[in-house]
């Protein structure tokens, strides 16, 4: 029922009878207001009656509707913003107001639902892949170790790689292709006489077996007497460097790979040139400086004839050549 | 997840009007899931792939405001004259006439039930901002459909 000058009365004895509630005493009140001359009654000051906590709370919210805030209402309670007491109120004011009736159906349809005809077609793709499967924590750690083993073991097999590429710098790794052709390229460098051909020296393709390089070392040993060969390892049994070093004059090869053919080839060739020297001039004894004067001259070559550089390291008598380290193991002749 | 994939692509069809960019919002939205499966909540899983669809949204206006898709254009009146009849197409023309976040977080309120916040953490908005696009998205669609006395 809409509050006018004809029904107020019925609202004046609803108020004092303390049947109104708080949303249509706050209407009456502005009805009043908004009507002085009907009634003078400071008792019906809004101020003048208690109000609850949660209506004061939300007095400005709900305190009145008219044409000016009816949309706001309208979309809060849409938006299921209002509460009961607020319902009410609107529920009161469009049914007294047809045209805020239609306003607030026109807002109604607003409110969209699903269209449930739209469906995506092709669900199976969105599955979770089977290479995303969830593993367990330790299921992964697990894994990850045993692709680093397998690489490992994949990698040792290969003769012609070295892994540690990846952590140089694109010079260093220049310098490490350069090791790998080494066997071709160092060993004609200087070595006795640089008038005489040096069996070249052919990049193994097969695997090459520690057992038959020790009895080819051996047997140059055997061969070239007072030769006597160092061999410097690398972590990867298959990359070998060998300095040969003939005193007194400390000239030196190194070898990459040997292979067996190859040492008996080199070994002969070295006999035939080494003899005429070691007969004029013999050293029985090799001392260490020898063998660090030989590293020190492989390591000068290696810079001016092949561009590498070469570090020695006296502490643990290793060579370091583009970021590879390659220590003295043996001497095979001892 | 038949149900999410369902609402996500109709959240993508209606914002977009291209089924098969809908579709592939989709499935990158899934396939951005699956692969950070372990990095979310689970309660908050529905919610990861509205954010992403979102944003692969934006990315796609954007690229769209770059220059004119005829394709989309093709595609869009495909889409109305296959779907819907009666009240449908009204709604919808009075969704198209919306802006892209006006149209996102009614979509998102509507069809999905978001309160502001949650609507607010998928658009980057806040809540208050969330209120008043739809405030405005509502009264822009209102104001639409009052054109269309058949339909009042």
């Amino acid at each position: 029922m809409e509050l006018d000058r004809n029904n107020f009365e019925q609202y004046l004895k609803a108020f004092q009878s303390g049947a109104l509630s708080e949303s249509e005493m706050l209407a009456f009140c502005d009805f009043l207001e908004n009507h002085p001359d009907l009634i003078e009654l400071p008792t019906l000051k809004k101020d003048s009656f208690r109000l609850s906590a949660d209506f004061k709370k939300n007095l400005k919210k709900t305190a009145f509707i008219h044409q000016e805030n009816e949309t706001d209402w309208f979309i809060r309670n849409i938006e299921n913003e209002l509460n009961h007491e607020e319902k009410n109120t609107l529920a009161a004011y469009i049914s007294l107001n047809n045209s805020a009736k239609e306003t607030h159906d026109l807002f109604l349809l607003t409110k969209l639902s699903p269209d449930a005809e739209i469906s995506y077609p092709n669900k199976s793709e969105l599955k979770k892949p089977l290479s995303m499967l969830v593993f367990k924590t330790w299921q992964k750690i697990a894994a990850v170790f045993l692709a680093i083993f397998a690489s490992g073991i994949l990698f040792f097999n290969l003769d012609d790689k070295m892994p540690e590429t990846a952590t140089l710098s694109p010079k260093e790794s220049e310098a490490r292709e350069k090791i790998e052709t080494a066997s071709e390229n160092i060993a004609p460098l200087k070595f006795l006489s640089e008038t005489s051909p040096l069996p070249k020296l052919t990049k193994s393709t097969n695997e090459t077996q520690d057992k038959k390089r020790t009895i080819a070392t051996t047997a140059i040993c055997a061969e070239t007497k007072n030769l006597l060969p160092y061999n410097y390892q690398t972590k990867f049994p298959d990359l070998e460097a060998q300095i040969i070093i003939l005193p007194p004059s400390n000239q030196f090869v190194s070898i990459s790979k040997p292979e067996q053919a190859e040492m008996q080839s080199l070994g002969k060739w070295l006999y035939s040139k080494g003899k005429s020297l070691l007969s004029k001039e013999k050293t029985k004894e090799i001392i260490p400086d020898i063998i660090h004067d030989a590293e020190l001259l492989f390591a000068q070559q290696l810079e001016e004839k092949v561009g590498i550089k070469a570090q020695l390291n006296t502490c643990n008598s290793s060579i370091q050549i583009a970021g590879m380290q390659f220590t003295r193991i043996k001497n095979n002749c001892n | 997840m038949d149900e999410w994939s369902d609402a996500l692509y109709r959240f993508a069809l209606k914002s977009l009007k291209d089924m098969d960019q809908a579709q592939d919002i989709v499935q990158d939205s899934f396939e951005k899931l699956w692969k950070k499966h372990e990095q979310i909540d689970n309660t908050k899983v529905k919610s990861y792939l509205f954010t992403i669809a979102y944003h692969a949204m934006v990315d796609y206006w954007r690229k769209q405001k770059a220059g004119v898709d005829i394709e989309t254009v093709t595609n869009e009146v495909r889409y109305e004259q296959n779907y819907y009849s009666g009240l449908k197409p009204i709604l919808d023309k009075a969704l198209d006439r919306l802006s892209e976040i006006q149209r996102t977080v009614l979509l998102l309120r509507d069809y999905e039930g978001y309160s502001y916040e949650e609507i607010g953490e998928i658009c980057n908005l806040n809540d208050s901002q969330v209120k008043v696009y739809i405030f405005r998205a509502r009264l822009s669609v209102k104001n639409f459909i009052g054109n269309f006395n058949l339909v009042v």
